[in-house]
C-alpha cells in the first residue's frame, strides 16, 4: 500500500521533470529542489535508534540528551543541504563548435547572490536522480564550489558523436553538503545546443578541377599567395592572424596585411567533386577536410551544395559559415 | 591507492577518535588500548606511505584473535567492558579497511556511538562538556568528507560545526525534556553494569569507612523545607548493625528482626527533606535520624525497618530522588525478646578482658544509664586518640584496641563499645551512616560526601527505646560539632599542593568547589536525574498532567516543527546579499522588483545591457529605466554620491 504510494509519487516527479521546457536561465527554487535523505542519511538514523534503545536501557540521561543532540543535528542538516541549492540561478554560457569525436563543452553559468557560500555542487548528465546511490561520483561528474556572491563556470564534456546540432540535455545538480545526511538535487532543461561538424576526413589534396574553373577570371587575387600587396581597413571577420599588430599597437588603428599574387587559387568546394563517395557522410567529410585546408592555406574558397551555395571568400567567419552548411545538411531545423 | 581520505580529514578522524578512546583506557584492558594506539598509528604511516598495510588475511586472523583475546581477558564478549573494549578495537581495525566514503562515513558513526558508552562510566558535567567537544569535531570530520579536500579550512568548519550544534540544541532540549521517558530494559543489564559506585558497605570492619574518609565524593544532597538542623543533630542513618563475629560487623535482615518494631512515639519539632542520593547499588536509603515517613517513586517500595532503615526493594542504580521526614526527639517502647537476645549476642570465646572489664559495673549494680556515662567517661580519660591511621590490629581487635592501641577512628569506637554495653547486659547495635554536611548557599541545600560516613551506637534503655551514643564524641567532641574536616589532617593537599587548612588559599578553594557543586546539583536535578517521576512532575508544573501521551506527542511535534522553522528563518534571514553600497542596494532592489514581471537580470548582462532588454519589451518603462541606470552607473562607476538622492526619487516615481 504505502510502497504503492511512493511507485505513484514516483511516476508523478518523473513526468514533471520530463515536462521541464528548456530554459536559458534558471533560478532554483522550492519548486525545483528535491530532497531526501542519503544512504548515510539512513545508516545515521539506524546508529540513533541504537543509541536511543540503549539510552532507555540504561535510563541514561546524557546517552538521551547526546541521541537527542545527534537526531536535531541530522534535522538542522537538512536545512543546510537545501539551502547549498536554494536560490542559485544557472544560466547557459557560450559553447564552441567541435568536430565529430571531440569533445563538446557546454559552459554553464552558476550565479550565486546569496551570503552563504555554496559548496560541492555536483553537476552531471542526468540520469534518474539517485538520492539512493552512494557510489562516488563518477569522471563525468563536475564539482564546484561558489563563493558567496559570485559567479562560476561549469563545463559539462560530451563527446560529440554526430553532427547537427546536439542539445544538452537533462542536467542534475546535487550536493550532500554539509554533512552528507542528506541528498538534494535539481533537474534542469537547460535551452544549450552545441554545433557538431562532420569529421574531416578524406583526400587531403584540394580537388583539382575547381582551380581551373576560375584560372581565367582573376590575375590580381588577394587572400591567397605569399606576395605582401598592402594594408586594408578590418572588417569584421578579419581573421586576427593577419591583424597588422606592430601598426596597431603604434596606435595607428586596425589593419588587414594583405597577401596574395597572381594565380592565386579561388576554389569551389563542390557537391560535385564529392558525389561519388560511398555515402552523404563521407562526402560531407570530404568537404570538411578541404574546408579546413582551404582555410589554412588562406585560399579563397566557395561551397556549393544541392541546396546551399556560399560565394567565394575567406576568414574565419566564412569557414564557420562553410562548416555550419555542412554540418546542418539534410537536417531540418 | 591511500589517497582516500585526503590527510586533512583523516588526521581530524584519527585525532577526533582517539580523544573518545582516551576516557576508556583507564577501564580498558591494556592491550586493547596498545591494539588500538598501534592500528591508529599504522593507519597514519600508511597514509603517509611509509608503511603497508597487513595483508587481508592477517587483518581477519587478527581481529578474530581479538574476540578470544577479549573473551579471556573478560570471560565474556558481551556486557560493559567487554563490548567497550571490543568496540574499540574494532574501530582500530575498521581504520586499516579505510578506503572508501563509505568506510569514513561508518567510523564517524562508530565515533558517535563511542561517545554515548563513556556516559556509561561518568555523567559528569566535565564529561559531558569534554564530549560536546568531540562531538564538534566528529561532525568537523563528517563536514571534511563532504567538501572538496582542497577545500580544507579549520578554522571555517570547526565555525560551521559549532554553529550547527548550537543551532540544534533548542530541538535537543524539547526532545530531552518531552520525549516520553520509559524505564525497561530492553536487553538485561551486564552483571558489570554498576560496577564502581562507592559508599557504605553492608558490613562494618574495623579500618573500612577510614577509606570512604578521604573520598571527596558526594553522597547525596538534602534541601531541608525551612531551617535545617543544628550541626549535631545531623545523623543521617544508614544501615543498622546487629551480628558480629568479633571483627566483622553485619546487619541482620533476618526474620525474628523484621518482624517486630517497636512502637515510636515522635515529639518536638520535625524535619522536612528532600534527598538526592547518588547511586550505590545498596538497598538502603539514609534519612536523618529518625526517619517517621518517606515518599518515593512507586517502583522502588520503600519502606521504613523495623530499626528505622529507610530500605527500597531495589538496589539505588541511579540519582535517586525522595522527600521524608524526621524527628530528632522520639521515645520507643517494647522491644522483641528476639530482638533483645539478638542486641545481647556476643560471639563464643571472644573479647575475654572486655567481657571482664564489664562484669565489674554489673558488680557494682549500676543501672544502664550509668553503665553507658561510664564507658564514654573510660574513653574520654584514659589516653583515647582519634587518628585517620590507626596501628593495625593483629589479635582480639575490641580488646587490643580497648586497653592496648587506643587509637582509632569512629567505627573502632562504636564497635567497642557496643561490645562493652552488650558484655555489660545492656542491648545494642552499631548504626552506620553519615554525620554533618556542607550547606550551599550558592545552591541552598546541604551537601553530604563520602568522607563524612560515620559509625555509631545505639543503646536500649526501657523507658526510652534505642537512644543513639556517640562514643566517638567522647574522645573528639569537635568530630561531632564541627564536622570531619576538624579531624581531618591539618596538612591538606588539593591538586597535590600541600597546604595549611585554614589559609585562604584553601578558603577560596573551597568556595570555588562549593560554586562548582552548586553547578552539578543542578545539572544533577535537570539531567541526570530527569526520570520517568521527575518528567510526571514537570509536566504537572507547567500545566500539562492530565494530557495524554497522543497530546504531548503533537505538541513535541509541533514544538519541534516551530523551532525547525525558526532556524530556517534564521539561516535565510543572513541569506541574501546585501551590498555596502547604497546605490548598488537600490539598484539590486530594483532589480527584484523587475524579476516579479519575468525580468530576470542575467548573470552576465551588464546594467546597460538589461535596461535596453528590458526597454523593448516594455516601451512604456524604457525611458525612466534609461535614466535611472545611467544615475546608478554614474553613482558607482563615476563616484558621483550627490546624484543618490536624485536616483532615490526616480525610483519611487518608477511605477511597474
Amino acid at each position: 500500500m504505502f510502497t504503492n504510494r511512493i511507485y505513484h509519487y514516483l511516476r508523478a516527479l518523473k513526468a514533471r521533470i520530463q515536462f521541464i521546457p528548456p530554459q536559458s536561465h534558471v533560478q532554483l527554487g522550492r519548486r525545483r529542489i528535491y530532497i531526501m535523505p542519503s544512504r548515510y542519511g539512513l545508516w545515521f538514523t539506524a546508529t540513533l535508534l541504537v543509541m536511543l534503545f540503549g539510552a532507555i536501557n540504561y535510563n541514561n540521561s546524557l546517552a538521551y540528551l547526546l541521541t537527542f543532540l545527534l537526531a536535531s543535528l541530522g534535522l538542522v542538516s537538512i536545512l543546510y543541504t537545501y539551502r547549498n541549492l536554494a536560490g542559485l540561478c544557472v544560466e547557459i554560457g557560450k559553447i564552441q563548435a567541435v568536430f565529430v569525436g571531440e569533445m563538446a563543452d557546454f559552459k554553464i553559468l552558476i550565479n550565486n547572490q546569496g551570503q552563504a557560500a555554496r559548496y560541492a555542487l555536483n553537476w552531471q548528465l542526468a540520469p534518474a536522480p539517485s538520492f539512493w546511490k552512494t557510489t562516488e561520483t563518477s569522471t563525468h561528474t563536475v564539482v564546484v564550489d561558489v563563493a558567496e556572491n559570485n559567479t562560476a563556470i561549469v563545463s559539462i564534456k560530451v563527446l560529440a558523436q554526430e553532427r547537427g546540432y546536439f542539445p544538452l540535455g537533462l542536467v542534475t545538480v546535487f550536493t550532500r553538503y554539509p554533512l552528507g545526511l542528506f541528498h538534494a538535487w535539481a533537474i534542469l532543461n537547460l535551452d544549450m545546443k552545441a554545433l557538431i561538424y562532420p569529421v574531416p576526413l578524406g583526400q587531403s589534396l584540394l580537388p583539382a578541377s575547381s582551380l581551373q574553373e576560375v584560372m581565367g577570371e582573376s590575375t590580381l587575387q588577394s587572400g591567397s599567395g605569399e606576395d605582401f600587396l598592402g594594408y586594408r581597413a578590418y572588417q569584421l571577420g578579419d581573421s586576427p592572424r593577419h591583424i597588422a599588430w606592430k601598426v596597431e599597437a603604434r596606435g595607428q588603428g586596425t589593419f588587414i596585411k594583405q597577401f596574395g599574387g597572381t594565380g592565386s587559387p579561388m576554389l569551389w568546394l563542390d557537391w560535385k567533386h564529392v558525389s561519388h563517395l560511398a555515402s552523404v557522410e563521407t562526402s560531407l567529410s570530404q568537404l570538411a577536410l578541404w574546408v579546413v585546408l582551404a582555410d589554412k592555406q588562406g585560399a579563397c574558397y566557395g561551397l556549393r551544395l544541392p541546396d546551399v551555395e556560399i560565394s567565394p571568400s575567406h576568414g574565419d567567419q566564412h569557414r564557420t559559415r562553410c562548416l555550419q552548411a555542412l554540418a546542418l545538411f539534410g537536417k531540418n531545423s | 591507492m591511500n589517497s582516500f581520505p585526503p590527510l586533512p580529514s583523516l588526521q581530524w578522524l584519527l585525532f577526533a577518535l582517539s580523544l573518545v578512546v582516551l576516557p576508556h583506557l583507564s577501564h580498558i584492558h591494556w592491550w586493547v588500548s596498545g591494539t588500538f594506539v598501534l592500528l591508529v598509528t599504522w593507519r597514519y604511516l600508511y597514509a603517509l606511505d611509509l608503511i603497508k598495510l597487513p595483508p587481508q588475511w592477517l587483518q581477519f586472523a587478527l581481529s578474530m584473535g581479538l574476540f578470544i583475546g577479549v573473551f579471556l581477558s573478560y570471560g565474556t564478549i558481551f556486557g560493559k567492558e567487554a563490548g567497550v573494549s571490543l568496540l574499540i578495537a574494532l574501530l582500530g581495525f575498521k581504520l586499516l579497511e579505510l578506503q572508501q566514503m563509505r568506510d569514513a562515513f561508518i567510523l564517524c558513526f562508530l565515533g558517535y556511538f563511542l561517545v554515548i558508552t563513556n556516559f556509561l562510566y561518568s555523567q559528569s558535567f566535565l564529561t559531558a562538556l569534554y564530549m560536546g567537544v568531540i562531538v564538534i569535531i566528529m561532525t568537523a570530520t563528517l563536514n571534511s568528507l563532504n567538501e572538496q579536500p582542497q577545500q580544507f579550512n579549520l578554522k571555517k568548519r570547526l565555525y560551521l560545526s559549532t554553529k550547527i550544534i548550537l543551532q540544534s540544541i533548542p530541538m535537543m532540549l524539547v526532545l530531552f525534556f518531552l520525549f516520553p521517558r520509559i524505564t525497561t530494559n530492553f536487553w538485561s543489564l551486564p552483571k558489570d553494569a554498576h560496577q564502581g559506585v562507592s559508599g557504605l558497605g553492608e558490613s562494618m570492619k574495623m579500618g573500612n569507612i577510614n577509606e570512604l574518609s578521604l573520598s571527596d565524593e558526594v553522597a547525596f544532597r538534602v534541601k531541608f523545607q525551612g531551617k535545617p538542623p543544628a550541626p549535631k543533630q545531623l545523623y543521617w542513618r544508614g544501615p543498622v548493625l546487629w551480628w558480629t563475629d568479633g571483627t566483622e560487623w553485619k546487619s541482620g535482615y533476618q526474620q525474628e528482626i523484621t518482624q517486630y518494631k517497636p512502637v515510636l512515639a515522635v515529639s518536638g519539632q520535625s524535619y522536612k527533606y528532600e534527598m538526592t542520593l547518588e547511586p550505590h547499588n545498596q538497598r538502603w536509603l539514609l534519612a536523618l535520624d529518625i526517619p517517621q515517613s518517606v515518599q518515593a517513586s512507586k517502583e522502588l517500595r520503600t519502606y521504613i525497618s523495623s530499626d528505622f532503615q529507610l530500605l527500597s526493594m531495589l538496589p539505588i542504580r541511579q540519582l535517586t530522588r525522595y522527600t521524608a521526614e524526621s524527628f530528632p526527639e522520639y521515645k520507643m517502647k517494647d522491644l522483641a525478646k528476639v530482638q533483645r537476645q539478638m542486641a545481647l549476642r556476643l560471639p563464643e570465646g571472644k573479647h575475654p578482658k572486655t567481657r571482664e572489664f564489664a562484669k565489674q559495673w554489673v558488680k557494682q549494680g549500676l543501672n544502664p544509664e550509668i553503665i553507658v556515662q561510664q564507658a564514654l567517661q573510660y574513653f574520654r580519660q584514659q589516653a583515647f586518640y582519634y587518628s585517620l591511621t590507626p596501628s593495625v590490629l593483629t589479635g582480639d581487635s575490641v580488646d587490643e584496641f580497648l586497653f592496648k592501641t587506643r587509637e582509632g577512628f569512629c567505627e573502632h569506637y562504636a564497635a567497642a563499645f557496643t561490645v562493652l554495653m552488650r558484655a555489660a547486659g545492656i542491648p545494642s547495635r552499631v548504626v552506620t551512616g553519615y554525620l554533618g554536611g556542607e550547606i550551599n548557599e550558592m545552591g541552598e541545600y546541604m551537601l553530604v560526601r563520602q568522607r563524612d560516613a560515620h559509625a555509631w551506637s545505639e543503646v536500649w534503655l526501657d523507658g526510652q527505646g534505642w537512644v543513639r551514643v556517640d562514643p566517638t564524641g567522647a574522645v573528639a567532641p569537635e568530630r561531632v560539632n564541627s564536622g570531619i574536616d576538624t579531624a581531618l589532617p591539618q596538612q591538606y593537599s588539593p591538586l597535590g599542593m600541600t597546604l595549611e587548612r585554614n589559609s585562604s588559599l584553601v578558603q577560596m578553594w573551597q568556595e570555588m568547589r562549593r560554586n562548582l557543586d552548586a553547578l552539578n546539583y543542578g545539572w544533577k536535578q535537570w539531567v541526570l536525574g530527569y526520570n520517568t517521576e521527575r518528567q510526571t512532575q514537570f509536566f504537572n508544573n507547567i500545566g500539562l498532567g492530565n494530557w495524554d501521551w497522543q497530546q504531548l506527542g503533537l505538541l513535541l511535534i509541533a514544538l519541534l516543527a516551530t523551532l525547525f522553522s525558526a532556524v530556517a528563518t534564521w539561516l535565510w534571514m543572513h541569506a541574501s546579499y546585501t551590498p555596502k553600497d547604497p546605490a548598488q542596494r537600490l539598484y539590486l532592489k530594483l532589480c527584484r522588483r523587475l524579476a516579479k514581471h519575468q525580468f530576470v537580470r542575467h548573470a552576465s548582462e551588464g546594467a546597460g545591457d538589461f535596461a535596453i532588454r528590458v526597454g523593448m519589451a516594455r516601451p512604456d518603462l524604457s525611458v525612466a529605466l534609461q535614466e535611472i541606470t545611467e544615475l546608478y552607473t554614474q553613482i558607482r562607476y563615476r563616484n558621483q554620491p550627490e546624484l543618490l538622492p536624485l536616483l532615490k526619487q526616480r525610483l519611487r516615481e518608477f511605477k511597474l
